[in-house]
């Protein structure tokens, strides 16, 4: 194989070292990782710690999700019960189904990758161990005060997809429905977090030697995973963001008499919510893909192809949203499209379950608890794959939308690809983090008590809505055959109830984290995550050869342990991993990572407060919050890039790396190219909105400014520039390229700025006014999110001047600039586009 | 980049097909009825390009003993493509 970076993949021979490891070296490394003492758990940072409070929080979640289903299959038991007034009803499924997927689905599998990847990718931690914190205290915070509203009359209640004009502040004149847009809005920034960490993870913290194609399957799962989130969310954020627009200051986008559309709505949610569905399942396979092969003692039959499955449901699962829209009355030829690709989405499930059947028949199965857990999950989701397939098809789908048996279907969906493949997740990875294993014993009763109960509650549903019995019905009439399916399904929910209540105890009883000694690998699993490891993860960073290194490599767990791999000792002190290239694997540097502090945990505080706030209508206080919420996290980018002593060091073996890197072999560059991706996603969807809003209503559009679009994108491009220059000047490395390069910067920032204010003075020339019609209100959101980056380059001016005033401007250390001028350089477009597009479309 | 956009080729060019079939099925919509005709025919055209380009990928390819993991992940997903382009096209062209 040819090298991707130049680095001799020769020099892997030199592992496993010989001879005696200095000592003193162990005690350093501990030293650095040490874990939390006192209230220092709050701000700790290490993934072993983030990831078992990120999976408690989601389990919480469930819980409470739960607890609400319950109270409803309650009220539905029996015909005209008196249990829940309808008003409670209709906030009781909007918040069960809003916290499943929200608040539990998503985040648990976003846990499971936080807690488990760094270890099976053989790294230290993941790249930001302080954005997967932040991600973390935000979405509890802000789930909690969500969970909350519940108790104040105060949660929403449009159902979990919000449709307008319900959700409008016609017919929800409430504060409920904006907890929702809020509170989603903020969970989904909490997502997206940390999807960026785990791309950069993946792609740029494995082992040495861990090609692409030795990636495990898992890391797969969760890269494409994070990669559906990043071009996913930006819809619902778009969507939530503009719906409140509407709410608070009349902003027309979807009231029709304005010119708005409801359907646009349901076009935004469904971009996000379908591929939503396939976020959660891609982990859970994945997981199930893991677990499997090692409860079957075989490898997993078509890697490949399974890979090229998890890939393949990533594109098609966004050309299908509109297969929930099948009955507003699309034109035909869309509907079958859309009716095509939904079809034939279900073709890469299919081959991930054959594979699985394969391997299970290949090798030799175990039923222990994971086992179980995995092959009755995969019985569930099969039976809930083919009801997919049959509202598919849009004439059954007619009779079928909006009763009970789309409820029955999206249950058996979500339980078996998600929830039973957590469950064997938890029973197989919990002698990882913990010092005892959970109970086998206990694991069967559960695992027959939830199979059974979930059947119970669901198999009947179908029966419900085939005879017609509407979903979001808070009760029903007797004498229509109803009767018995309800009272059923009420007691499977009650089996499934218990049996999620004894889980509670057995993880009460065994469950002990953040113990020096783990119970290990009990089930002979073939992955780096079961070498032995600490809270520095593993010893020394090991050189794979393998797609199951542990099955294969003869001796690795001594080797790594004794400290005969790469990264044996951390040569700066402090904490490090090593970043390596994202296809091959090659090490390229090392990656100094930061000490525990608090100011994430702040920045997560005021950002939920700000955010709360907003959403109980304290404008003032909420502005407050906002400021400090910056603050934390300007304080925050403060601490990073800073000068640096040693240029070059040891990483095992005598093999030197940089401890430094800047530009498109960084981390952080990657970072922030991520970012600009989700915004990119949010513009072009902004101006699908804008595009899609014309052509419902072409009469009511006004002629644009004819005005400076020439100077506008003239200043545009000068920023660009300029910024790009500003890191020329800065790695010429002369005597004065920090004060000249900082000048540069400063400059675009201005050029920027004042391009973004000539093309609202042209509009606000031309008599713009957002609450007049659904165009201006478009073209108010495109200037308004555009006027968001404005102020970020601001900020991000005062940012380089600031660090040029505290000499740490350095040309050999451009990391930061390379940074900011791609942050520029993507704003710079951005404004052009949004410049561009209202005048010239749709060219009067 | 490179590498990973030849990886996914196939479902790269399933992606644009699919946003060709949303665009003209949105321009059908929105035009006269007479003009019904042209737009199937421009999501024929568009359909015969990207099978073309799924074969292009294919060809370059081949079905070589035991290729690397890109090259048989671009291979087999531009097949995969082309039978889900061709799929869908049917219900562009027959609706
Ligand atoms: C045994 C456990 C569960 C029970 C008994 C249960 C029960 C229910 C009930 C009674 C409804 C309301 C039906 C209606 O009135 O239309 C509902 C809706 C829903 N559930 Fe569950 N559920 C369970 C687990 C889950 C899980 C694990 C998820 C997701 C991961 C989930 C997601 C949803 C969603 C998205 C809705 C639709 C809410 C809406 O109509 O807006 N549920 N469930
Ligand atoms: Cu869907």
């Amino acid at each position: 194989m040819t090298s991707e970076t130049g680095f001799d993949t020769g020099l892997y021979d030199r592992f496993p070292t010989r001879g005696p490891r200095p000592a003193g070296e162990l005690e350093k490394l501990e030293d650095a990782w040490c874990g939390p003492k006192g209230w220092q758990w709050i701000s700790a940072i290490n993934n072993n710690f983030i990831g078992v409070y990120y999976l408690g929080a989601a389990m919480l979640f469930f819980v409470l999700a739960g607890a609400l289903a319950l109270l409803m299959r309650t009220q539905l038991a029996l015909p005209m019960n008196g249990v829940l007034p309808q008003e409670t009803y209709n906030q009781l499924f909007t918040m069960h189904g809003t916290m499943m997927m929200f608040l539990f689905a998503v985040p648990a599998v976003e846990a499971l990758g936080v807690l488990l990847l760094p270890q099976m990718l053989g790294a230290r931690d993941l790249p930001f161990p302080r954005l997967s914190a932040y991600a973390f205290w935000a979405y509890l915070i802000g789930g909690l005060a969500f969970f909350g509203s519940l108790f104040f009359g105060l949660a929403p209640d449009g159902g979990w997809f919000m449709y307008p004009p319900l959700t409008g502040a016609t017919y929800s004149p409430g504060i409920n429905a904006d907890f929702w847009l809020l509170g989603i809005g903020f969970i989904e920034i909490s997502a997206i977090a940390g999807a960026i960490e785990i791309i950069v993870g993946v792609l740029r913290t494995r082992a040495p030697g861990m090609t692409i194609d030795k990636l495990p399957i898992f890391a797969w799962a969760m890269l494409i995973f994070a990669g559906m989130i990043v071009i996913a969310s930006p819809s619902v954020i778009l969507a939530t963001l503009l719906l409140e627009l509407e709410r608070a200051f009349g902003w027309p986008f979807f009231d029709p008499l304005k010119g708005g559309d409801p359907l646009l709505w349901q076009h935004l949610f469904w971009f996000f919510g379908h591929p939503e569905v396939y976020i959660i399942f891609l982990p859970a396979a994945g997981a199930m893909s893991t677990i499997i092969p090692a409860i079957a003692r075989t490898e997993l039959v078509g890697y490949r192809l399974v890979v090229l499955a998890m890939l393949a449901t990533g594109f098609i699962s966004f050309g299908v949203w509109a297969h929930h829209m099948f009955t507003v009355g699309m034109p035909r030829m869309s509907v079958n499209v859309f009716s095509a690709a939904s079809m034939a989405v279900s073709v890469p499930a299919g081959v991930q379950v054959f594979a699985w059947i394969a391997t299970l028949a290949a090798g030799r199965m175990r039923f222990n608890t994971p086992g179980l857990f995995a092959v009755g999950g995969l019985v569930i989701f099969v039976v809930g794959g083919l009801s997919g397939v049959m509202v598919a098809m849009v004439p059954f789908d007619w009779q079928a939308h909006d009763t009970y048996f789309i409820v029955a279907h999206l249950h058996y969906v979500l339980i078996g690809g998600m929830v039973f493949p957590l469950f064997a997740a938890i029973y197989y990875w919990t002698p990882l983090v913990s010092a005892r294993p959970l109970s086998e014993r206990m694991g069967r009763w559960i695992f027959w008590l939830m199979f059974a109960g979930m059947h119970l509650t669901f198999l009947p549903m179908h029966l419900t809505g085939l005879m017609g019995m509407p979903r979001r019905v808070y009760t029903y009439l007797p004498d229509r055959g109803w009767e018995l399916p309800n009272l059923l399904s009420t007691a499977g929910a009650y089996l499934f109830g218990i049996a999620v209540l004894l889980w509670g105890i057995d993880m009460a009883r065994n469950f002990r984290p953040f113990r020096r000694k783990n119970a290990g690998n009990i089930y002979d699993g073939p992955g780096l995550e079961w070498l032995p490891n600490d809270l520095y993860s593993v010893r020394s960073i090991p050189v794979v050869t393998s797609l199951y290194p542990l099955w294969d490599q003869k001796g690795l767990s001594r080797d790594v342990a004794t400290g005969r791999y790469f990264l044996p000792d951390n040569p700066t002190g402090g904490r490090e991993t090593l970043v390596t290239s994202p296809m091959n694997a090659e090490p390229q540097f090392l990656l100094r990572m930061p000490k525990p502090s608090g100011w994430h945990v702040w920045a997560a505080v005021f950002t939920a407060a700000f955010f709360l706030l907003l959403t109980v209508q304290a404008y003032a206080a909420a502005a407050l919050f906002g400021m400090l919420a910056v603050y934390t996290m300007f304080h925050w980018c403060w601490l990073l890039d800073r000068p640096m002593t040693q240029p070059r060091v040891d990483i095992g073996a005598g093999i030197l790396a940089p401890s430094y890197a800047a530009g498109p072999a960084s981390h952080g560059w990657w970072a922030m190219a991520i970012t600009l991706v989700v915004a990119g996603m949010v513009v072009l969807l902004a101006g699908f909105s804008y595009v899609f809003l014309w052509s419902s209503r072409p009469e009511l559009w006004k002629p644009p400014p004819d005005d400076a679009l020439i100077a506008i994108l003239g200043l545009y491009a000068v920023a660009a520039l300029l910024a790009w220059l500003a890191v020329r000047l800065l790695t010429h490395d002369g005597p004065r390229s920090p004060v000249v390069s900082t000048l540069s910067m400063v400059l675009s920032v201005a050029a920027l700025n004042a391009a973004g204010g000539l093309d609202v003075a042209g509009w606000l020339g031309a008599g713009l006014d957002p609450q007049a019609s659904s165009q201006y209100a478009a073209v108010t959101a495109l200037l308004a999110w555009q006027g968001l980056f404005l102020a970020t380059a601001a900020l991000m001016g005062l940012y380089i001047g600031l660090r040029l005033a505290f000499r740490y401007v350095l040309a050999r250390q451009p990391a930061t600039f390379e940074v900011v001028a791609l942050f520029l350089a993507f704003s710079a477009g951005q404004g052009a586009f949004v410049a561009v597009l209202p005048r010239l479309f749709p060219g009067i | 980049m490179r590498g990973w956009s030849w990886m996914l080729s196939g479902l790269l060019i399933w992606a644009a097909h699919f946003s060709a079939l949303y665009a003209i099925a949105s321009l059908d919509a929105q035009t006269s009825a007479d003009d019904h005709t042209l737009w199937t025919s421009a999501a024929l055209v568009a359909t015969l390009l990207c099978l073309a380009g799924c074969g292009l990928v294919l060809a370059r390819t081949g079905f070589g003993a035991a290729p690397a993991l890109p090259d048989r992940l671009a291979a087999l997903g531009s097949l995969g493509a082309a039978v889900a382009i061709c799929w869908q096209a049917l219900g562009a062209l027959f609706g």
